[in-house]
């Protein structure tokens, strides 16, 4: 297997445009990363696969990246008063596994169903998962937005603080207490969503708003921890069987550290229901590029019967979509950043010509 | 004052405002000064809100309206728009709620530091704040902090750390390559390689922002909490019944 790997890696050659390519990607999901918590995986693993990389090489290198970037994301998100680490850290045991339930499942579909089975299996997940929870993140943030945006703690989370279950667990920074049982689904689906389709913060952080009861502010930048210690363990795994492609990842981490510190620093100029927004939309979008990609996955099962050329198609326009919905995501953070920014820039000028 | 009431006011409504905060109604002529000086850069309208403390409402006349004329005469005759809040209680809270009442406020200012703290732990946009003229100095000081120390140095040395590691790595390829794919203990090399890189290229990063003028806009994070009360809360409902009758101990003595 490591000779497989060294083999596959000495085919890939990097050229300016592949470096480029690397580059913004890798900045563009940085971008949103350190926004929103989570996501650009997503966009990164296709595109490097797109390059020419194999998949597993792209899944590892992917993941060897991912753990810096949420590092600094992290640490800059904690400089603000953002980060909830004894909430990270505690959401972060159970994911760890749900991550190797996620795996083992999706062996398991694999030895039954083979690669397009398994492919099939990751697409509903992608579709489901993203329509019911992104639906309802953009429907609450809408809510929100119409009603003056202000974040108000669902029932739900109310609800389960106040259920008296030992262990309870204060979590300072979040300003809630509840209890440990509560918050072991929620881990462990984010783990479970991250080994299926590889973005597990796009249930960690509406669990963490919706069931836990914390902030999107608190949400978002916490689960940067969570992706961090998930990240770091997946990348050891990986460099033990050799897989990770060192130039890949670095020069992704090149563009992403500093999306990852835009990103985060863009969380301080708008209101809380904004990073909802952007969640939301993103999820959506996701969605429908994932669902463009099922019928592929049904051909290779014999399932339904389609025509290769529409086939390749819409894999194209799938594979389309999922760019613009990362590109969307940064378009609204600097959009809302820059708006935010215009009086604030205008202000000091003046203050300071005064 | 009914802000939504007359076509004027529904215009006002409409358009970008900045929300000026003055305690015990006061507004200085700087601050009146500056407030009109952005506006009308901006091409913002001006909310004023004079925050008297809790307990004065019975107090007869309009407090501060001499200033507050003076602030609608200057905004006026600068073509901007202009209107008065008059309120009672913490400056904090009331910013908040007039943020959340009237739409498209873009920012806060108001006449202290001290102020511009109390508002700024209870709003999500940016809050400012302005001396008097009566501290020429401290005004002057205060601009020049502003012009805060952009890292070029700092930038300059981390962003050399950074392009020489990459260089060392890119001009090595294949030899990196033969030994980060080797798996076994030789795995720590990615790992520790992405945390070195991660170090030093994360902080050019960070100084490059800083010296492009991009920084955080407030670090106080709003956190949503849980109004507690005695119906919500059902630990504190279990807890109520269970205590004696009130009437039993309304008059202690009654056993006499």
């Amino acid at each position: 297997m490591q000779d497989l790997a060294v083999e596959s890696l000495k085919f890939i050659d990097l050229n300016l445009m592949s470096i480029l390519f690397l580059f913004v990607i890798g900045f563009i999901g940085g971008l949103v990363s350190g926004f929103i918590g989570s996501g650009g995986a997503f966009v990164l693993t296709p595109g490097m696969m797109s390059l020419g990389v194999p998949g597993t090489v792209a899944v590892a290198s992917n993941m060897c990246h991912k753990f810096p970037k949420a590092m600094v994301g992290a640490f800059k998100r904690f400089k603000y008063g953002q980060v909830d680490l004894k909430l990270g850290i505690v959401t972060a045991a159970s994911a760890v596994v749900g991550v190797q339930v996620g795996i083992q499942i999706q062996h398991y579909i694999l030895e039954k169903w083979g690669e397009a089975g398994s492919n099939l299996y990751v697409s509903l997940a992608f579709v489901v998962i993203l329509v019911l929870v992104g639906g309802y993140v953009f429907f609450d943030a809408w809510k929100i937005a119409k009603t003056g945006g202000v974040e108000k703690v669902t029932m739900l989370a109310r609800k389960l603080q106040s259920i008296n279950l030992p262990p309870m667990i204060h979590f300072k920074k979040a300003n809630l207490t509840i209890s440990l049982w509560f918050t072991i689904p929620v881990g462990f689906a984010a783990g479970m969503l991250a080994a299926t389709i590889a973005v597990g913060g796009f249930v960690g952080v509406p669990g963490m708003i919706y069931v836990v009861g914390a902030s999107s502010i608190i949400a978002s930048a916490t689960e940067l921890v969570i992706a961090f210690i998930m990240g770091l363990g997946g990348s050891i795994n990986w460099a033990m069987h050799g897989m990770i492609d060192i130039r890949l990842t670095l020069l992704i981490l090149a563009g992403s550290l500093f999306g990852v510190q835009l990103g985060a620093i863009g969380t301080t100029y708008v209101k809380d229901h904004m990073i909802k927004i952007v969640m939301g939309t993103i999820m959506l979008l996701v969605a429908v590029s994932r669902g463009l990609a099922i019928p592929k996955y049904l051909d290779q099962l014999g399932l339904v019967s389609m025509n290769a050329g529409d086939i390749n198609l819409m894999t194209k326009i799938s594979f389309g979509i999922m760019c613009f919905a990362l590109v969307t995501g940064a378009l609204i953070i600097l959009g809302s950043m820059w708006k935010a920014r215009s009086p604030r820039f205008a202000t000091e000028e003046s203050y300071g010509k005064a | 004052m009914n802000i939504k009431s007359d076509s004027k006011n529904s215009r006002m409504e409409e358009c970008r405002k900045i929300l000026v905060v003055g305690e015990e109604g006061l507004f200085s002529e700087s601050l009146i000064d500056y407030a009109v000086q952005v506006a009308k850069r901006l091409n913002y309208n001006i909310l004023s809100v004079s925050v008297m403390q809790k307990g004065l409402e019975e107090v007869s006349g309009k407090p501060g309206e001499f200033l507050n004329n003076l602030f609608r005469m200057k905004a006026e005759s600068g073509g901007i728009g202009y209107d008065n809040l008059l309120r009672y209680g913490d400056s904090g809270i009331i910013a908040e709620k007039i943020i959340h009442e009237i739409r498209r406020i873009g920012f806060i200012i108001t006449g202290s530091d001290e102020s511009k703290e109390k508002i700024a732990a209870e709003v999500t946009i940016p809050v400012f704040s302005v001396f008097t003229n009566k501290n020429i100095k401290g005004g002057k000081k205060m601009a020049e902090e502003i012009k805060q120390k952009k890292p070029v140095g700092k930038t300059l040395g981390y962003g050399a750390i950074s392009l020489a590691l990459y260089a060392a790595v890119f001009t090595n390829t294949d030899t990196i390559t033969d030994y980060f794919t080797r798996g076994g203990w030789y795995s720590a090399l990615p790992i520790l390689t992405v945390f070195a890189f991660s170090f030093a290229h994360g902080a050019f990063a960070s100084n490059f922002w800083s010296l492009m003028g991009i920084e955080a806009a407030h670090t106080d994070t709003k956190v949503v909490t849980i109004e507690k009360s005695v119906k919500d809360d059902v630990r504190s409902n279990k807890v109520a019944r269970k205590r004696p009758r009130a009437r039993a101990y309304i008059n202690p003595f009654h056993r006499l």
